[in-house]
């Protein structure tokens, strides 16, 4: 079953970098959640009976793991520092525009609720609305009615860029 | 820049990311030793703290009792023993209660109802415990430490009623200081998480 179980992560294990860059900033926190979806996954899996895509069900347990992840107050100042990377990028000539793009993205992502980033990163992934539906346990209507709220907020921010 | 400029910069982003951060078998292997820091686990720890704590306390309290021969305090050693052992059963039914619920595979709007009901419930279960544990430890323990050194069966005719005054005044203000600080301890420990999982909440029943 292990051998099987890796496999499957190997195969998706960006599903659960995403979801962790999506909500948290601090690398350090981002491989605390990396590890306690990587547990709850390999819990969830013996009951996992393939009724599902494994994509589907490996972002159900990731997003239901980064909401209700049970972080202690740090005693430092919990200030949001943009200037921190968000992603840690691969070595490569230094893009300004490209690094003002993915500020821009890292900016919106903060003006996010935890529900609004569940909904976004299944979205920035292609998934249709039957999907994000079935994820988050709402109907399609009212994923079309967060999105329409998430696309103006986003609108917002982007506009004043 | 519109949404769908976002979700190109995103794939970029997230494909370097998990360039850089891929980790192979080995690694994730190691990573599944640890221990998990889910709500879930943290209270299944503080419930076999908790029954560890009580066979412990009613081992010592039997002990002692036992070791003094005196006949008249069976049945008060017998009634603390068996409230102890009923709430560390109780508890341990509790803690595989929490084994079986597996809210990871569910979608997120159940699970959260699930997550918060749970915690809702223990935290209930785990205030009266306290709160009801206190005094009874608090009276038994001081009933015994007066009678430490008496060897006689009529031990608990001897106690006075201002001994008796003293030792429910005692309970008394230590239950009443026992209230706000397990109200203080509880919502510390659970309280702004229970808040923001129920925010969540809301913002996916705000539909109906």
């Amino acid at each position: 079953m292990e051998k099987q179980f890796l496999e499957i992560i190997n195969q998706h294990q960006g599903i659960i970098h995403k979801v962790c860059a999506m909500y948290i900033d601090d690398l350090e926190d981002r491989q605390d959640l990396f590890q306690e979806i990587l547990i709850q996954l390999w819990k969830a899996y013996p009951r996992f009976r393939g009724d599902s895509k494994v994509s589907t069900w490996m972002y159900r347990v990731a997003l239901n793991t980064a909401i209700s992840n049970f972080r202690k107050e740090k005693r430092k100042p919990q200030k949001t520092n943009l200037g921190e990377p968000i992603f840690q990028l691969a070595d490569s000539p230094y893009d300004y525009e490209y690094e003002e793009k993915i500020k821009i993205l890292r900016e919106a992502i903060h003006q996010l609720s935890k529900v609004e980033k569940a909904i976004m990163v299944l979205y920035l992934e292609d998934k249709d609305y039957e999907e994000i539906a079935e994820t988050v346990g709402i109907t399609q209507n009212y994923v079309r009615v967060k999105m329409n709220r998430i696309r103006n907020k986003l609108k917002k921010i982007l506009t004043k860029q | 820049m519109e949404l769908e400029n976002l979700k190109s910069i995103w794939k970029d982003i997230s494909k370097q990311e998990e360039q850089v951060s891929r980790l192979d078998s080995e690694e994730i292997t190691s990573l599944l030793k640890g221990k998990t820091q889910n709500a879930f686990s943290k209270i299944k720890r503080n419930l076999l703290f908790e029954v560890g704590s009580l066979l412990l306390a009613t081992i010592v309290f039997l002990g002692l009792i036992i070791s003094q021969h005196v006949p008249s305090k069976i049945p008060l050693v017998i009634s603390i023993s068996v409230v102890f052992v009923l709430s560390a059963v109780y508890y341990i039914a509790k803690y595989y209660q929490l084994s079986r619920i597996n809210i990871q595979a569910d979608n997120l709007k159940n699970g959260l109802k699930t997550l918060i009901n749970t915690l809702e419930k223990f935290l209930k279960m785990y205030f009266i415990g306290s709160m009801a544990l206190t005094p009874a430890s608090t009276l038994t323990g001081f009933i015994y430490g007066y009678n430490l050194n008496k060897q006689s069966d009529d031990w608990l005719s001897e106690m006075d009623f201002v001994i008796w005054s003293v030792a429910f005044i005692t309970v008394f203000l230590l239950t009443l200081t026992m209230y706000p600080f397990m109200r203080w301890y509880l919502h510390k420990l659970y309280g702004s998480y229970v808040q923001e999982l129920k925010y969540c909440l809301t913002e996916l029943e705000e539909e109906g």
